[in-house]
């Protein structure tokens, strides 16, 4: 029951996502991370499987951070989504990793983009992106209110209601971490759903 | 100086691969079923109509732990089951990892005990490499990837790794499926959603010791007497900043009798 | 990406699956174990049937008690197949010991290396249930009981085996005095107490279990050694 939800505004993409850790009927936990900002400016959202989001998460960062210190630049996000997506197409047929991801970054030259992926290795560049059952609920909404000229604050606006239709007709509701990557770097935005 | 390496004009006998086995032996190791998933073998072999009654392990049942003002109180039941049957009413659930890190012990009872030792023994080899006691942050996220890397073999515990470190006082909860959460209370085990029913209402950071030893102490005996997985006696930890402490152990049916005022029934009072 | 392995222990890579079709990896050959510790000794009983798994009776002079060294002796029922796999790789490794030490194992340290050996076959486990018995350096009696993977414990008294369910209500109100309503003396009791109550415990056993019969070899073990006797129980 976890939730992943990203979309491209002017100058920068938001993302949110849930902050539980759930056992069976216990929630363990209720300000865990799921977005894990890598290079200063990708944000990697991942859901799934317990246990496969950090160690996959933390491999993934940890190399793309070898790169950029093998070879004196950072990788771009589209090469970052394809580094991540092979990784997971090359892992699928031994030891899968069970997670789901949307990967957000925003680069020099191209600007803002958004990568969505799924642990079977499908890789499909976005405008905005959900996964988990909130898409159900959230990606005919996105469908009538989103476009990439959204200002941050338009931005902000959708998330609060996009959370606050998770909140009135999504079986689960809990907290929500938002971030936002653009020119300017990665900021964490305090958000209350 | 140069080496010759005379292996090969050595003869084969017919006894090396005998002694390579012995040599085998000599080295721990684990010993994976034939033609089987590790994690479904068993499942698989006692799903067989003539197979024997399966292999019940001791399970571990009721543990928590929380941080306050004045460091961590961890506070456990000492129950083992097989199954329905009571194995034992004086498990020790709190593993005492090193002097400074403390382990609990829920699921399996021989996979914590083995790889906590385990844990305890690299604990103290990182400690003389590198002059310093190990934080709990990288304690906890080594047992985190030793289970990870078994997981789908079956493996069955849930654990809260506690200890001061440079940091402060700091806990993990780390199961086998590879989860590893730093938090302010855990609890885990069949009797846990009881124990966090009387934690939850009753945690406040401000306490003193007596207080916080009184409400691990009261979630756990809860605890024990909804869940008939849990019980015995109840053991309460203190990690404090120069290493943890034993505060206490009691036995349930006393705690009952206390808490309840209640004189037993039938028994002479001698 | 390499597979993350961080064990400690080496892997396996010699090991091929062997296609078996449908594979029976165990047999319970029954069978009961017990054992009390007193201040200085230890007395440990365990009958010598050995069933096929059903109703058969494979022999009735199995005996399931083995020595380790002169002050620690393992009881083990179960799967005689896999007890004999255990006894075999233990006498291997404590003889390994003696030779490099100069000394025979300690018992604590044999009850924690016998933990370690079934440990190491958690994924395929002995399917034994062990109970090592024997005197500690200071010569005080004790026993460890474990589950098939190696968890244990250190007590006075336990049972082990098919019989363990009659038989352990009995310790559990002889030799604790646990739930007694009026407890007599102070609990101190010779070792020739124990062995006349072992014997009536096994022949308990014996009376109401179908895998449980025919001798049982009493063992007791002190700073003197080990010393064997052997008693009938009923052969039906």
């Amino acid at each position: 029951m976890e939730t992943l939800l990203s979309f491209v505004v002017q100058g920068g993409v938001l993302s949110l996502a849930d902050s539980a850790i759930n056992h069976s009927i216990v929630k363990m936990k209720d300000d865990e991370d799921k977005i894990m900002e890598i290079d200063g400016n990708k944000l990697l959202s991942a859901a799934g499987e317990a246990g496969d989001r950090v160690q996959f998460t933390e491999y993934i960062s940890k190399n793309i951070k070898l790169y950029s210190l093998r070879n004196g630049y950072s990788l771009s996000t589209p090469a970052s989504a394809n580094f991540i997506r092979n990784e997971l197409a090359t892992s699928i047929r031994s030891h899968p990793y069970q997670i789901n991801l949307i990967l957000a970054g925003y680069d020099k030259e191209t600007g803002p983009s958004l990568y969505y992926m799924d642990y079977l290795g499908s890789l499909q560049k976005l405008t905005f992106a959900c996964h988990g059952y909130s898409s159900y609920f959230l990606l005919g909404l996105l469908d009538r209110h989103h476009n990439v000229n959204l200002t941050l604050d338009e931005g902000i606006a959708l998330m609060k209601l996009c959370t606050k239709e998770l909140n009135t007709r999504f079986l689960v509701s809990g907290k929500y971490i938002l971030k936002f990557v653009s020119a300017d770097g990665i900021k964490v935005i305090p958000y209350e759903a | 100086m140069i080496n010759i390496d005379f292996d090969s004009l050595e003869q084969p006998t017919l006894f090396d691969s005998l002694a390579s086995d012995v040599k085998y032996l000599d080295k721990p190791h684990f010993d994976l079923p034939p033609n089987s998933n590790p994690g479904d073998f068993l499942r698989e072999t006692f799903a067989h109509p003539n197979a024997p009654k399966p292999l019940e392990f001791a399970h571990g049942t009721t543990t928590l732990a929380f941080v306050y003002s004045g460091g961590i109180v961890v506070a456990v039941d000492s129950k083992s089951t097989q199954g329905p049957y009571v194995a034992s009413r004086s498990v020790k659930k709190v593993i005492e990892i090193t002097p400074t890190l403390l382990g609990t012990m829920a699921g399996g009872a021989a996979d914590c005990s083995f790889w906590e030792r385990e844990l305890g023994r690299r604990c103290r080899l990182y400690e003389l490499r590198n002059k310093e006691l190990i934080s709990v942050a990288a304690a906890s996220k080594i047992l985190a990837n030793i289970v990870y890397s078994y997981k789908g073999y079956g493996l069955s515990m849930g654990t809260m790794i506690t200890g001061w470190d440079k940091t402060g006082p700091q806990l993990y909860y780390v199961d086998n499926d590879g989860t590893r959460l730093h938090g302010q209370r855990f609890s885990c085990g069949s009797g846990s959603t009881y124990a966090y029913g009387v934690l939850d209402s009753g945690f406040k950071w401000e306490m003193n010791d007596e207080e916080a030893y009184e409400l691990g102490r009261r979630a756990v005996y809860h605890a024990t007497h909804r869940d008939s997985y849990s019980g015995g006696a109840i053991n309460v930890y203190h990690v404090q900043r120069n290493g943890w402490k034993k505060i206490s152990s009691d036995d349930c049916f006393e705690l009952y009798k206390k808490y309840y005022n209640i004189a037993p029934i039938n028994k002479p009072t001698n | 990406m390499e597979t993350l392995k961080l064990s400690a222990l080496p892997e396996q890579s010699k090991q091929q699956p062997i296609n078996h079709g449908r594979f029976e990896a165990y047999v319970d050959n029954g069978g009961t174990v017990m054992a009390v510790a007193g201040k200085d000794y230890c007395v440990i009983a365990g009958d010598t049937r050995m069933s096929d798994g059903g109703y058969g009776i494979q022999t009735r002079h199995y005996t399931k008690v083995f020595q380790l060294t002169n002050k620690c002796v393992l009881a083990t029922s179960g799967m005689q197949a896999d007890t004999i796999a255990l006894q075999k790789r233990l006498k291997l490794m404590l003889e390994t010991y003696q030779k490099e030490h100069g000394k025979p194992m300690s018992t604590p340290a044999i009850a924690q290396f016998l933990s370690n050996t079934l440990y190491y076959k958690r994924f395929f486990p002995y399917y034994t249930f062990n109970l090592v018995a024997g005197v500690d350096e200071k010569g005080e009696g004790w026993i460890w009981t474990y589950d098939a993977v190696g968890s244990h414990e250190r007590v006075k008294y336990s049972s082990q085996g098919s019989g363990n369910q009659l038989v352990i209500p009995l310790l559990d109100n002889q030799v604790a005095k646990r739930n007694q309503q009026i407890i007599q003396g102070n609990g101190d009791v010779s070792c020739d107490q124990v062995v006349s109550f072992v014997k009536d415990a096994i022949t308990s056993a014996g009376e109401r279990d179908i895998y449980t019969g025919d001798f049982a070899d009493i063992v007791v073990v002190d700073k003197d050694g080990v010393r064997w006797e052997k008693f009938e129980l009923k052969l039906d």
